[in-house]
């Protein structure tokens, strides 16, 4: 395992070249991989660990959409490609990839067929970490663990084939067998992990939901349209709110940011720019924490987890959802966004 | 004809000396350099062009390139340019890869910004000299860079409906075709009826229910051209239009292209082949080192000695019926000296390279391949033969483990089933591909060494440091090839054919077993094109065994042993290649 300094904080990593695809081959040699949900991570980790040479059967409902791109792409019905319950007997590591709603539906069905041995696999923490809520309490003679891609489940695929990887991160909750973390190495680097980093099931659910309760979703869009709001009130146009506040974050900003960090993006601008971002930065961070704060006792007290399960089970869910995110896309800011996109030089479908 | 020209044939330049500053210092117009296919609408004005139309029949000039010299990222090109296209002229322009001739039209509809010197489009009225934008709502465009740019939006499509959960088709051929249109307004009935002419003038009828990822090149190629007549352009640039298009096709295209050329729309051509060059064609235009090396009438500019020295080759053109072609004259042979790791492969896996029992590919009712037998052994080289839409990339694809229906057919390669425990890297490893697809697809910035020798890991991108040992091998194939100069060059910048080179040095490094090379030739010029097939020629006397995916006839090599042909899927001929192509009665 290579350890590697993370900003002061020494993290353990297994690459590639630690372990080989021909060792992951060893040990998942008398496995036969059942990904059950050829959906959003179910194809991506399908096609590659078939690609790798590992025994590998989907299991998907019938007559659906997702079962006939399962076709496609060359699984053959009664012979790699089955019903969900069938897969799972057939399977003797379960790759449990359905929606989070859809695990906690399936899961009666599931259980008798993790015999003692089989393996269950997760690629997200959610159903374990909050098993009080979904009532998915795996045997206590099964193995049950979780490689997580830290990418979409086409990014996995697209990576795959060009030869390079995408980090994961994996855990175990459970080791029956002894050989738990071998075979979950073997399965995270046959579905195309560059490396693989470790955690929890509770981390990687906690840290997920966080981040797009928080950053990465939540609070983004929060802060963009509390300094949006400022802007218009004190007579800015819509265009020059919206330029000022998401274009030029999107469109060039951010990607300075991920290409070469923070403080790189900041020595750069202008010293009008970097001083005032430098300022107002720790004003910004000291606002928003105890926030944070209370956004992750929710997270870890099941709060969140339990609103999530609650509403997304209600019959008129979808219905809601389509109002709350009409109501955003109609918004002056987010109407505002669709022109100024318009006015991209690169959309060419508006072109000549 | 023309009247007014000194000399035909003289060097660019200086044909016609106006009267306008041509200092640097005052460009009449400078445009946007941005990463879009053609001109935004948004800036032109197309009011204008309705104004004053000038009739067709007397020859007056059309738009005159006002000594421009043209500004790319690293380097100025096009220096002191001067071209005249009049009303009653076709053009063609041909010219080495590389040499410029893309970019000479690109600057026509602004897609490259002028350092300096002016464009008039004399078509559109006296006044037009005031423009500061290229009439873009005139002028229709294809190109390969087009083609490109679109198969990356699908590629960007894709990802969006993956994270949708989504399992549509792509774009439809119709939306693709109608946003050629450029006035943002709702589709009315006139649209339809001009679709349904295109369509016709095509034969892409068949195509238009049909999304964008299911069409094949010559396809989306004919789709691309439907997109740019639908506005009923002034003038149509045609930048390669023939590359990748079947024999059928291209000549379906010559006649839809000669057809229009006798109405109002003026046409130019970039071709890389004298065949190409269709009877209505009245003038052209020679590209070579970034500047503009002859032009005039046909008649004068085709000649052996012009085309030999613009390809810096000795070609002999013929002329047959007004259309013309060109044949490689003598040349002092030296025998390729080949890495001798290519004369070392093992033996391993068996005398079988390839072979399928009952082989069939479809996607819900579209049947790709349809139960086909065939087997390829060491020491054979086969051709596979066949138009557009004929099952050849699919082929291609489930050899190379790129196409998922392997594992639902009965493959056999290097004597191991798809689908028994192998890996796609085992089988990558032992093949080497040089295609039109892979050059699409590989768009990655990184210096055309470092694309050589991804090679050896079959990536797209480099993920490993090579060893010295692989470093030596890459240099050797640098060397044999001819290609030190474009090693250096950072990759995303060279041109197309350039790129071609360095991606058969990429399939050649590891010395493959087996190396398929499909449309290998498609986009390459005269002078690029023999060396490849030179090339290609001796790797075929090797111990690797070449699959060769054509669908030229006259581009079959003497290496080849068998050929198979394709149709609509089915297996058509196969066999020895004297036999299979007796039967089809057309001498290699």
């Amino acid at each position: 395992m290579a350890r590697i300094n993370f900003g002061g904080v020494v993290e353990d990593v297994v690459t590639r070249e630690e372990f080989p695809l021909s060792r992951a081959q060893q040990v998942l040699k008398n496995e036969v991989v059942a990904v059950l949900g050829y959906g959003v991570q179910g194809p991506g980790q399908s096609l590659n660990m078939r690609d790798n040479g590992i025994r590998v059967i989907v299991g998907q409902r019938g007559k659906t959409p997702s079962w006939d791109k399962a076709v496609k792409d060359g699984w053959v019905p009664g012979h790699t490609l089955f019903p969900l319950e069938e897969a799972s007997a057939r399977g003797t590591i379960i790759e449990y990839l359905l929606s989070d709603a859809g695990q906690k539906e399936f899961w009666p069905k599931l259980k008798p067929h993790l015999t003692e041995g089989k393996t269950l696999f997760f690629s997200h923490g959610f159903s374990i970490t909050y098993r009080n809520l979904t009532g998915i309490v795996p045997p206590k003679n099964v193995d049950v663990v979780m490689v997580a891609p830290k990418g979409s489940g086409l990014s996995v695929r697209r990576n795959f084939l060009e030869g390079s990887g995408i980090n994961s991160s994996y855990a175990i909750f459970q080791d029956y067998t002894g050989k738990a973390k071998e075979k979950t190495m073997a399965l995270g680097l046959a579905m195309g992990s560059g490396y693989l980093f470790p955690t929890t099931f509770e981390k990687e659910v906690f840290s997920d939901l966080t981040g797009e309760r928080g950053v990465l979703m939540g609070a983004i869009a929060g802060i963009m349209e509390a300094q949006y709001y400022e802007l218009r009130r004190h007579g800015h146009s819509p265009s020059e709110a919206f330029n000022e506040t998401v274009e030029e974050f999107t469109q060039s900003l951010i990607k300075l940011a991920a290409e070469k960090g923070m403080d790189w993006l900041y020595a750069n601008c202008s010293t009008t720019a970097q001083r005032g971002a430098l300022d107002w930065k720790g004003r910004f961070r000291d606002a928003v924490s105890p926030l944070f704060s209370e956004l992750y006792r929710r997270v870890e007290d099941g709060t969140e987890a339990k609103i999530v399960l609650e509403k997304n089970s209600q019959p008129d869910y979808r219905q809601k959802l389509d109002a709350e995110l009409a109501e955003m896309r109609k918004s002056e800011m987010w109407q505002a966004g669709e022109k100024v996109r318009e006015l991209r030089p690169e959309n060419w479908k508006k072109e000549a | 004809m023309a009247g007014r020209r000194k000399g035909p044939g003289t060097p660019s330049g200086k044909l016609e000396e106006r009267s306008v500053n041509r200092s640097c210092l005052f460009t009449s117009f400078l445009f946007r350099v941005g990463k879009n296919l053609e001109p935004n609408p948004s800036t032109s004005v197309p009011a204008r062009v309705t104004g004053s139309m000038i009739l067709m029949t007397s020859s007056q000039p059309f738009i005159t390139v006002d000594h421009i010299t043209v500004r790319l990222p690293n380097r100025l090109l096009l220096e002191e340019s001067f071209w005249r296209i009049r009303s009653d002229e076709h053009w063609a322009i041909l010219g080495p890869n590389g040499s410029g001739k893309t970019t000479l039209v690109r600057s026509l509809w602004g897609g490259v910004p002028l350092r300096c010197g002016s464009i008039h489009f004399d078509f559109l009225g006296p006044d037009s000299n005031s423009h500061e934008v290229p009439p873009r709502e005139v002028i229709g465009v294809v190109s390969l860079e087009m083609h490109q740019r679109l198969m990356e939006q699908e590629e960007i499509k894709e990802e969006f409906r993956a994270y949708a959960g989504e399992n549509g088709e792509g774009t439809a051929v119709e939306e693709v075709i109608f946003s050629g249109i450029l006035a943002q307004r709702e589709l009315n009935s006139a649209d339809e009826a001009r679709l349904s002419e295109v369509a016709e003038l095509l034969d892409i009828r068949h195509l238009l229910s049909r999304s964008i990822p299911s069409l094949s090149t010559g396809e989306i190629r004919k789709i691309l051209i439907a997109r740019a007549l639908m506005k009923s352009p002034r003038l149509l640039i045609l930048d390669e239009p023939f590359e990748g298009l079947d024999e059928k096709a291209r000549e379906v295209l010559a006649y839809s292209i000669n057809h229009l050329m006798s109405g109002p729309m003026r046409i130019i051509l970039v071709a890389h082949r004298l065949e190409e060059i269709v009877p209505r064609i009245t003038h052209v235009l020679l590209v070579k080192d970034g500047r503009v090396f002859r032009q005039g009438p046909k008649e004068e500019i085709l000649t052996s000695l012009n085309l030999s020295q613009l390809y810096g080759c000795e070609l002999l053109l013929e002329k047959n019926n007004g259309s013309y072609s060109l044949s490689y004259g003598a040349e002092k042979d030296k025998k390729l000296d080949l890495p001798h790791e290519c004369q070392e492969i093992l033996p391993e896996g068996g005398e079988m390279l390839v072979e399928m029992k009952e082989t069939t590919v479809k996607y819900g009712d579209l049947i790709v391949l349809d139960r086909l037998n065939w087997s390829m052994k060491r020491g054979e080289n086969w051709a596979i033969l066949g138009p557009n839409g004929a099952g050849k990339s699919t082929l291609v694809k489930l050899i190379l483990g790129e196409n998922p229906q392997a594992y639902a057919n009965q493959i056999f390669l290097f004597g191991n089933r798809r689908g028994s425990g192998e890996t796609i890297w085992e089988i990558k490893k032992r093949m080497g591909i040089v295609s039109a697809e892979l050059q699409v697809q590989y768009r990655k910035k990184m210096s055309s060494y470092e694309v050589i020798a991804s090679g050896l890991f079959d990536s797209i991108g480099l993920y490993q440091a090579p060893t010295s040992k692989q470093r030596e091998t890459v240099e050797r194939w640098v060397d044999l090839l001819e290609i030190k100069d474009l090693a250096k060059e950072p990759y995303h910048q060279l041109s197309f054919g350039q790129k071609r080179m360095i991606l058969l040095a990429r399939a050649m490094v590891k010395s493959p077993v087996l190396l398929i090379a499909d449309e290998p030739c498609h986009g390459l010029d005269v002078a690029n094109r023999r060396r490849i097939l030179k090339i290609l020629e001796r790797i075929g006397e090797t111990k690797t065994s070449l699959l060769y995916i054509t669908d030229r006839r006259d581009e079959i090599l003497p290496c080849i042993t068998h050929v198979m042909r394709l149709q609509k899927g089915r297996l058509f001929q196969q066999g020895r290649k004297e036999e299979i192509l007796r039967k089809s009665g057309k001498r290699p």
